[in-house]
């Protein structure tokens, strides 16, 4: 062909120079759907410094984005859960700071997992926890929740990002589109905000910087009640997809719950445990199942029994009626919305030790005024 | 840092070249081998940073011993105390937890606390590396010419020089320090860095491409080493027997390439060892430089072959002994040592026999022998390595994948149902289905027995090489793409 000289010049031109113009193509296009951000210290520092709403619709992971925030921010009110944290807001808070890792957690192993990083570099005063119906049935996979965007370097992180923005514009025709909408908005009209990632462009959704999460979507349009609540009632009908069959708790993860709020009691930390609501019409029908009825009070009763020998507050709002709230304020058949945890918010003045930082006054007075079933806060306020 | 990673492949090697060639040029040979040294460090930090003084410091004590054995006072002294430090390092973070947890197995209950003890990476080829440097100077052969040769950073260079920090080849000292001394070593030879770049595409391909695809079948077909039928037990020794060698003869070719990149000769690793004759052939084929390493430094100082056919027999048992124990702090590994040490002293023996076998026989043997010794290698346990033992060669048991050509074909005859054979509709691996599994052992088992190891290959600067170099480079990359970078299965050792 040629002297090694001429083969070395071209050899090396093919192997990388299309490398990074397909890097560079990548970019543009990340660029283009507002998610260049994602992943990056730069979204971080946004959502500590001034308000920015992260939603991207290429990873679903904000483990980077929440353990970056808390470690800056170091609040001392911390809730850890699953999505069915990320209702509490900093406004239902005074004269102290929150902060939700609400969205991390699939299973009780999670829940340690998220302690135990989010306070490596220090130690809050009071931990909200929340115990998800289904993590202490035996007959669900307790999978741990995975964390691409943590785990990797910022190369990987970027690469990652590609991956998943390949596989979307193979798969997403949102997502083709979008790459072809010369319009991104690049604010939030709902909490006027600047946006990070396509899904907080497009629809509001996404996590603000006290770590909850706006239902843009619904809050812009909420779906008849009938519609929202489907799904659940069709996954207990069919017992699946965390509605499994099972006739009692799985021990060994309430024995991991357990130490779980040992060693937070160790470490001075003041433990508040709580069952995320279901809408009452759901809580019904578990209550009605002959495949759910059993666990669903084992459950309650187990939890409620652990933190009474471990000393700690328990408060059960399986049902959102118990806290006065209606089913039209649910989310969906899993999920309750920022107005049944502004009541929530309200039962917690029990505690003692939370009791001075609840501003119930201004829940009570959202509570009033605010004309949306689902929403109490606004971006004004 | 993995060498199949985005971050080395396009930024890191890239960077390191071209400083190194800028310094070599502007400032001279002592600049560019300050940054050699600082990228490696940088290297091995990526992995875990708070080990990096642990490296910085087993280098210096390392030369500074042997500055004390070159200077003559109580050299055998120095010696002794250089090589006790050395593995008592290697022996506290490699083998501590294993001889405390036996002792607690062997005193029935729990006399010590087992620690948990990260292994640092490359502690046993930077240990070895530096021990072999040390009997060098003892006995003068690392005393090599002009004190450039014996600097510092000459030395830093040797040990840390990235291509072959985590995992080898285990590099000679006296070999190597000429090398980096040598004025011609330090300019761009288009020849070299091609050469480097075909080799590293080959064994990026080798690991990317061929050994984690195996990964996910191999990783499956043992964590349920229990249930496994007839059929099964062979795929999975045999599918580990390549995985090993493609992820780690892929890794050597990835070293020596990115050393040739840098005007270096690393010594080859691998000779084709599957097609080995006998075992005492393949462990003249498999990772060569241990075997030599070992040779050097511990056979022939028992006496080799020099003192009788029963030392002889000795020796070789307690060497393969040794790279058991050096390959893991397990009894599976020390167990896989002992065999290939009985294996060895067998070969031995029949050799003296002058019994001639076909070629087709005496390969045939060594394959299985090698193979089932991988069992044990790659087990969790005796239990799980019996158990696929005990499958092989369970011929009741015999599971074959149903719905395909081969079951209707069978069926319709009602052949094989007679001999208690059972079609079973069997999964895919993580997107790798059985037939592909199948499929790729066929062809690799071919291509291991015919083809010639890549450092063989008569490269040269043509159109069918660089199309070839460039298929396997971005099918790598591909590959890559769809499913992240994967550790090298040789990091663990």
């Amino acid at each position: 062909m040629c002297n090694w000289d001429r083969f070395c010049k071209i050899l090396t031109g093919i192997l990388f120079v299309p490398c990074f113009l397909v890097a560079l193509v990548f970019e543009g296009a990340l660029y283009r759907i507002n998610e260049q951000k994602v992943g990056t210290t730069q979204a971080i520092e946004m959502q500590v410094r001034g308000k920015a709403l992260h939603g991207s619709a290429l990873s679903g992971d904000v483990s980077f984005l929440k353990y970056g925030v808390i470690e800056r921010l170091q609040p001392e009110i911390v809730a850890i859960g699953s999505s069915r944290v990320m209702q509490f807001r900093q406004s239902f808070f005074q004269d102290t700071t929150f902060y939700t890792m609400g969205g991390l957690c699939n299973s009780i192993e999670d829940l340690s997992y998220v302690y135990r990083t989010a306070t490596k570099q220090y130690v809050p005063r009071i931990i909200i926890l929340e115990v998800s119906w289904d993590w202490l049935n035996p007959n669900y996979s307790h999978t741990l929740m995975e964390k691409p965007l943590l785990e990797k370097n910022a190369v990987s992180r970027r690469v990652y990002l590609y991956k998943r923005l390949f596989d979307s514009v193979r798969g997403n025709k949102k997502v083709r589109e979008q790459l072809l909408d010369p319009d991104i908005r690049l604010t939030d009209e709902i909490g006027n905000r600047m946006t990070i990632g396509l899904m907080a462009s497009a629809d509001y959704r996404g996590f603000r910087e006290d770590g909850s999460f706006q239902y843009g979507a619904a809050i812009l349009h909420l779906n008849p009640l009938e519609e929202r609540l489907r799904d659940t009632h069709e996954r207990i009908q069919n017992a699946n997809n965390r509605f499994e069959e099972a006739y009692g708790i799985d021990h060994n993860e309430l024995s991991k719950l357990k130490c779980l709020i040992r060693s937070m009691k160790e470490r001075g930390v003041h433990v508040m445990v709580f069952l995320p609501p279901f809408p009452d019409e759901i809580y019904q029908a578990l209550m009605s199942s002959e495949k759910h009825n059993v666990y669903i009070k084992t459950y309650e009763q187990e939890v409620n029994n652990l933190c009474n020998q471990e000393k700690v507050s328990f408060f059960d709002f399986s049902n959102m009626a118990w806290v006065g709230s209606s089913d039209e304020e649910a989310l969906d058949g899993f999920h309750g919305s920022e107005r049944t945890y502004g009541r929530i918010m309200l039962r917690f003045v029990e505690d003692k030790e939370l009791a001075p930082y609840v501003n119930a006054e201004y829940i009570r007075e959202r509570l009033e005024k605010s004309d949306s079933p689902i929403q109490l806060l606004w971006y004004e306020e | 840092m993995l060498f199949n990673s985005y971050e080395f492949i396009f930024l890191y090697l890239p960077l390191a070249f071209f400083v190194f060639l800028g310094l070599a040029n502007y400032f001279g040979r002592p600049a560019a081998i300050s940054w050699l040294v600082l990228v490696s460090f940088f290297f091995y930090g990526w992995w875990d940073w708070r080990y990096v003084p642990l490296l910085f410091a087993s280098i210096c004590f390392n030369y500074w011993i042997g500055g004390q054995i070159r200077q003559g006072f109580g050299p055998k002294y120095w010696l002794m105390f250089g090589i006790s430090v050395n593995l008592s390092l290697l022996g506290y973070f490699k083998y501590a937890g294993f001889f405390l947890s036996t002792v607690n197995v062997l005193a029935g209950s729990a006399m010590f606390d087992v620690p948990h003890i990260i292994l640092p990476l490359g502690i046993s080829f930077f240990t070895f590396t530096q021990t072999a440097y040390l009997l060098n100077v003892y006995e003068g052969g690392a005393n090599l010419c002009g004190e450039e040769q014996n600097g510092f950073l000459e030395y830093c260079e040797f040990v840390t020089i990235f291509p072959h920090l985590i995992a080898g080849p285990i590099i000679d000292h006296r070999k190597m320090i000429p090398q980096f001394t040598a004025i011609s070593n330090y300019v761009l030879d288009f020849k070299n860095v091609s050469v480097g770049l075909m080799l590293f595409s080959i064994g990026l391909f080798k690991k990317v491409v061929i050994a984690d695809s195996l990964s996910p079948w191999v990783g499956d077909l043992f964590y349920r080493a229990d249930t496994l039928s007839f059929f099964e037990a062979w795929l999975a020794a045999i599918g580990y027997t390549f995985q090993l060698y493609f992820d780690f003869s892929g890794y050597s070719e990835m070293a020596i390439g990115l050393g040739r990149i840098f005007n270096l000769e690393f010594p080859m690793n691998f000779n084709s060892p599957y097609q080995a004759q006998s075992i005492v052939d393949f462990w003249r084929r498999w990772h060569m430089t241990l075997g030599l390493w070992v040779k050097e430094y511990l056979y022939i100082p028992m006496g080799g072959n020099r003192q009788g056919e029963w030392l002889k027999m000795r020796n070789l048992f307690l060497c393969m002994l040794l790279i058991g124990f050096w390959h893991g702090a397990g009894w599976t590994f020390i167990f896989w040592g002992i065999l290939h040490g009985i294996l060895l002293v067998i070969n031995h023996q029949w050799r003296r026999l002058h019994i001639a076998l076909p070629d087709i026989v005496n390969w045939g043997i060594t394959f299985l022998c090698v193979m089932v010794c991988w069992i044990f290698f790659r087990a969790e346990n005796f239990h799980d390595a019996l158990a696929i033992l005990k499958a092989m060669v369970d011929v009741n048991h015999i599971v074959l994948p149903a719905g395909g050509r081969i079951e209707n074909i069978f069926v319709s005859c009602g052949v094989l149902q007679n001999l208690g054979v059972e079609f079973l509709p069997m999964k895919s691996v993580q997107g790798v289905s059985l037939t592909k599994f199948m499929g790729m052992i066929c062809v690799l088992g071919f291509l291991l027995v015919k083809m010639k190891n890549p450092l063989m290959w008569n490269l040269e600067p043509s159109f069918k090489w660089m199309t070839i170099v460039v298929i396997m480079f971005y099918s790598s990359i591909w590959f890559m793409f769809r499913s992240g970078a994967s550790e090298f299965l040789y990091f663990q050792f």
